[in-house]
C-alpha cells in the first residue's frame, strides 16, 4: 500500500513537472519521425531532376551567379549548400494578410498543402507586427525550429539579412539578380547587401496621393487625375494647391489627414543617408522637411490627426482631409480607402482617384528570404519562382487578389488591362502606380538603424506639434540617443 | 520498551512527500522567476546594441543615474522623467483612492446608516478591477480622443462648451490626470474591500463602549477605526506603492498614436522600451540596469513604510521588557556576589 501510495505521489508530481515545461521543448521530436519517410521521398525527387538539368548546370559552372544570366531554371537542388531532406517547407510569417492568397493560389487552400512535387507547404505564423516580430523572429530562429523561408517586412528586413546567422544568399536557393529584369529595381536595392542578393518579394509596394474627386471639383475645379497631378507635381505645388483648398473650402478641409503620410512620402523620395558610415548620425535634409512640414502646420494644411485611427478614417467622409497618402495595400477592398469611405455604402465611396503625387515612394512591401536553416530548397525554389519570378503566374495573382506584383510585363499587362476599382470611381490605380514604381530610387547606404531615425523623427515631429526646428530637432537628436546606443548622435 | 518494528515506524517521516508536491513549484519557480531575476542583475552589467555581450562595469548605473555625453545625458533625461512622472502619478491615483475607499469603507461597515443594498454598491464598485487594463485604456482612448472625433470631444464641441478639441490623450495635465483618474477608478473598490475587513475585524465593543461614552461618528473614526485600522493601511500603503512603482498597463496603453504618450513613461515603460527593440539593437544593460535601480527604490521605500508604521506601543513593551530582564540580571549577578 505504502509503495503505491510513494508511486503515486511520484507520478503526480512528475506529471506536474512535466506539464509545466510542456512549452519549452521544440518540435524536434515529431519532425524527426517524419523525415525518415520523407527523405527517401524527397532524395527520389532530387535524383531525377537532377538527371534532366546536369548537362546545363555543369555548363554554367558553380558561380552561375555571375552577372548575365539568370540561374532559376537551370539551378537544381545540387548546386546548393542548403539541405533539401525537410519534410515541409516552413514559411515563417508574422500576417496571413499575404500568405493566406498566395498559398491558395499555390496549393488551392490557405491554410498550406502539397506542392507540384507532393511536398508540404506551410506556413508559421508569430502573429505580430514591428518589433514585436522581429523578436518572435529571433526566439523562433534561435529555437531552432524548422524554417525554410521567412518573410521581412520593409522597415526591418535588414535586420536579418545582414546577419548571415540568419539569411543566406538568395543564389543558395537558385535565383540571381539576371533573373530579377522584370523587378522593380528598388525592391532588388532594398534586398541587397554588399552587391548579393538576400530576398526577393513577390509584391512592390509604391505609393500615390488619393484625392477627393467631387472636392477637386467644387474646389480647385479640377476634373481629371492629369489635371490634378499637374497642380501637385511637386512639394511647392502640393502646398500652393493645399491653400487653395483651404480658402475655397474656409479652412474646413486640410491637404493632407495626417503629417506620417507627408513623412512616408517625403522620406521615402529623400532618399537620404541616415546612419554614416562611421556610425553618426546623418541630419542632411532633416531639417529642410522640419521648416516644410511646420509651414503646412501652422498654416493648417495638415491636420494633427494619428494615421489608422478612427478620427483619420472619419476625415474622409466629413470632408476634413482632401486626400490620403495611400500605398497599393491601402486600396483593395476591404483596405484603408474602402475604410476612409466608410465602406462601400459610405458618404464618399468611389469620390476617389489617385496620382502620384509631390513624389514618387513606395511604403512597406514584404520580401522573402531563405534561412540557412533552410532544409527543402528546392521547395523553397518552387515558391519563391512561382510568386517572384514566373511573369505569367504573377499576373494572374494581380488580377485574381489585386497585389502589385513586383514585375513590370505582368504589371503593365495589368495596367493596360480593364481592370477597374469601385473604390477609386473604376479607375485602375495600377496605371498610375507603375509609373510612380518605375520612379522609385533607393540609395544604397540604407542600414538597419534606418527605421528606429525614421520613426524618431516622426515622433519628435508628431510629439512637438507646431513647435519651432531647434526644438524638434533637438527632440529628435535626444530621442534617438536615448533609444539606440549603436548610432553616435552627437 | 519500544519494539524494532515500533521504533522503525516511528522515525517514518511523511514530510518527503511533501516536499515532492510542493517540489514541480519550486523548480519551475527557479527556471521562470528566478534565474531571470538573477539574469537582470547580471544584465545591468553588459552593454547595449552592438556591445550587448561585453561587460562594462557600473557604466549603465552611472548613464542613467548621472548622464554623461550626449547619449548618457539623454538616457539620464529621460529615465528621471519617468521616475518624476511614476511618482505622480501613484501620488495622484493613491491619494483619492484611499480617501474614496476609507469614507466607502467606514460607511458600508457602519451599523448605524444601515445603507440598502450594500452588497449591490459593493459588487458594482469592485467591477471595474475585473476588466482588463488593455480593455480599459482602450475604452478611455476612444472616449477621450484627442480630435474632435473623440467622443469627448464632440460632445462638449456640440454642446458649445469649447471651440477647439482638447489634447486628452497628449496634453500631460490631461493624460497624467486621466490616468490617475483611471488608476483610481479600477483600485478603489479592492482597496474598500480590504479596507472593510480590517474594520470588521475591530472588536464591535470598542464601537459600543464608544457609543456610549458618547463620542459622535467622527470621533469613533478618528479615535477607534482609524487607529486600529493600521496594519491593514500599512499593508494597502506598502502594496499600492510597489504596484504603483511599477505601474505599467494604463500608462503604456493609453496612447492613440503607435508610441507611448511622452509624459506617461513611466519606469516600467521605460525598462519594456529598452528591451523591446530590433533584438540586435536592443539596449538589455539600460533595461535591466532601470528595473534594478528600481528595485532598490522600491526596497528602500518599503522599509521606511514599515518602520514609520510599525506598532511603536509594542516596541516600547518590549524595551521595557528588555530593561526588566536586564535589571533582574544585574540583581541576581549582585545577589550572587554579596554570597
Amino acid at each position: 500500500m505504502n509503495k503505491l501510495k510513494k508511486t503515486l505521489a511520484l507520478v503526480a508530481a512528475m506529471g506536474l513537472a512535466c506539464t509545466a515545461f510542456v512549452g519549452c521543448g521544440s518540435s524536434d521530436d515529431n519532425k524527426k519521425e517524419d523525415t525518415t519517410e520523407a527523405t527517401t521521398e524527397a532524395a527520389s525527387e532530387d535524383s531525377s531532376s537532377e538527371d534532366g538539368s546536369a548537362e546545363d548546370s555543369s555548363s554554367e559552372g558553380g558561380d552561375a551567379s555571375a552577372d548575365g544570366e539568370g540561374i532559376a531554371d537551370t539551378w537544381t537542388a545540387a548546386d546548393s549548400s542548403l539541405a533539401d531532406d525537410g519534410d515541409q517547407l516552413t514559411i515563417v510569417t508574422w500576417t496571413t494578410n499575404d500568405l493566406a492568397n498566395m498559398f491558395k493560389d499555390y496549393v488551392g487552400n490557405e491554410e498550406g498543402g502539397a506542392d507540384a512535387n507532393g511536398t508540404k507547404v506551410a506556413y508559421q505564423l508569430v502573429g505580430s507586427s514591428g518589433t514585436e516580430a522581429m523578436e518572435q523572429y529571433t526566439t523562433y530562429f534561435d529555437g531552432g525550429e524548422d524554417v525554410d523561408l521567412y518573410c521581412a517586412e520593409a522597415g526591418w528586413i535588414l535586420e536579418y539579412i545582414t546577419d548571415s546567422k540568419y539569411s543566406s544568399p538568395l543564389s543558395e536557393v537558385g535565383f540571381n539578380a539576371a533573373d530579377y529584369s522584370n523587378a522593380y529595381q528598388y525592391t532588388l536595392d532594398t534586398a541587397t547587401v554588399d552587391g548579393e542578393l538576400m530576398g526577393a518579394t513577390w509584391q512592390a509596394a509604391p505609393g500615390g496621393y488619393v484625392y477627393r474627386t467631387d472636392l477637386a471639383d467644387s474646389y480647385l475645379g479640377v476634373k481629371s487625375p492629369e489635371d490634378m497631378q499637374a497642380k501637385i507635381s511637386d512639394w511647392d505645388s502640393f502646398w500652393a494647391t493645399a491653400e487653395e483648398v483651404k480658402t475655397a473650402s474656409d479652412g474646413k478641409t486640410r491637404m493632407a489627414a495626417t503629417a506620417a503620410g507627408v513623412w512616408q512620402a517625403y522620406s521615402t523620395a529623400m532618399n537620404k543617408t541616415w546612419v554614416n558610415d562611421d556610425m553618426t548620425l546623418n541630419t542632411d535634409g532633416c531639417e529642410d522637411y522640419v521648416d516644410m512640414i511646420e509651414n503646412a502646420i501652422s498654416n493648417g494644411y495638415v491636420d494633427e490627426t494619428a494615421q489608422w485611427t478612427d478620427a483619420w478614417f472619419a476625415e474622409g467622409q466629413d470632408d476634413g482631409a482632401f486626400g490620403y497618402f495611400f500605398s497599393t495595400w491601402c486600396l483593395p477592398s476591404g483596405a484603408q480607402l474602402e475604410q476612409a469611405s466608410g465602406g462601400t455604402s459610405g458618404a464618399t465611396y468611389g469620390k476617389w482617384n489617385i496620382v502620384t503625387g509631390p513624389c514618387n515612394y513606395f511604403w512597406g512591401g514584404t520580401w522573402l528570404v531563405a534561412s540557412p536553416n533552410c532544409d527543402n530548397v528546392t521547395a523553397a525554389h518552387d515558391f519563391i519562382k512561382h510568386f517572384t519570378v514566373d511573369t505569367d503566374a504573377m499576373q494572374n495573382y494581380a488580377e485574381t487578389y489585386g497585389d502589385f506584383v513586383n514585375n513590370k510585363e505582368a504589371m503593365n499587362a495589368v495596367a493596360s488591362g480593364d481592370y477597374s476599382n469601385p473604390a477609386l470611381g473604376g479607375q485602375n490605380q495600377f496605371a498610375v502606380l507603375t509609373d510612380a514604381a518605375d520612379g522609385i530610387t533607393l540609395s544604397d547606404t540604407a542600414t538597419k538603424y534606418d527605421q528606429t531615425c525614421k520613426d524618431a523623427f516622426n515622433n519628435a515631429i508628431t510629439n512637438n506639434w507646431g513647435k519651432d526646428k531647434d526644438t524638434i530637432m533637438n527632440a529628435f537628436k535626444t530621442d534617438l540617443a536615448a533609444a539606440s546606443s549603436d548610432i553616435t548622435v552627437e | 520498551m519500544a519494539s524494532a518494528a515500533q521504533k522503525r515506524i516511528k522515525s517514518i517521516s511523511y514530510a518527503k512527500y511533501g516536499y515532492m508536491f510542493i517540489a514541480p513549484f519550486f523548480i519551475v519557480y527557479c527556471f521562470f522567476q528566478l534565474w531571470p531575476l538573477i539574469n537582470t542583475f547580471i544584465l545591468a552589467f553588459y552593454g547595449n546594441g552592438n556591445t550587448q555581450t561585453d561587460f562594462v562595469g557600473v557604466a549603465n548605473f552611472k548613464a542613467i543615474l548621472m548622464g554623461g555625453g550626449f547619449a548618457e545625458k539623454a538616457i539620464q533625461m529621460r529615465f528621471s522623467k519617468a521616475i518624476v512622472t511614476t511618482i505622480i502619478l501613484w501620488f495622484g491615483n493613491f491619494i483619492p483612492q484611499i480617501l474614496l475607499s476609507l469614507i466607502l469603507a467606514a460607511w458600508f461597515t457602519d451599523a448605524k446608516l444601515k445603507i440598502r443594498g450594500k452588497g449591490f454598491f459593493k459588487v458594482v464598485m469592485y467591477l471595474p478591477n475585473i476588466i482588463t487594463a488593455a480593455s480599459v485604456a482602450a475604452l478611455y482612448v476612444s472616449l477621450f480622443g484627442d480630435t474632435k472625433y473623440g467622443a469627448i470631444n464632440s460632445l462638449l464641441i456640440g454642446a458649445g462648451l469649447i471651440s477647439s478639441p482638447i489634447k486628452f490623450v497628449t496634453n500631460a495635465v490631461w493624460a497624467r490626470g486621466l490616468t490617475m483618474f483611471i488608476q483610481t477608478w479600477l483600485w478603489f473598490g479592492n482597496t474598500m474591500i480590504m479596507l472593510m475587513s480590517g474594520i470588521m475585524g475591530i472588536n464591535p465593543s470598542l464601537f459600543e463602549a464608544a457609543d456610549i461614552d458618547g463620542a459622535s461618528s467622527t470621533q469613533q473614526f478618528f479615535k477607534v477605526t482609524l487607529p486600529l485600522l493600521r496594519p491593514i493601511m500599512v499593508y494597502t500603503l506598502i502594496t499600492s506603492m510597489i504596484g504603483g512603482l511599477q505601474m505599467f498597463d494604463i500608462p503604456y496603453l493609453f496612447h492613440e498614436t503607435v508610441d507611448v504618450t511622452e509624459d506617461l513613461r513611466t519606469v516600467a515603460v521605460f525598462v519594456y522600451e529598452n528591451f523591446h527593440t530590433a533584438p540586435s539593437q536592443a539596449n538589455y544593460g539600460y533595461s535591466a540596469a532601470a528595473s534594478v535601480i528600481l528595485f532598490f527604490i522600491t526596497a528602500v521605500l518599503g522599509s521606511i513604510c514599515f518602520y514609520m508604521n510599525r506598532d511603536k506601543d509594542e516596541i516600547a513593551r518590549k524595551k521595557k521588557n528588555k530593561e526588566a530582564r536586564k535589571r533582574l540580571a544585574e540583581i541576581q549577578a549582585a545577589k550572587k556576589e554579596a554570597m
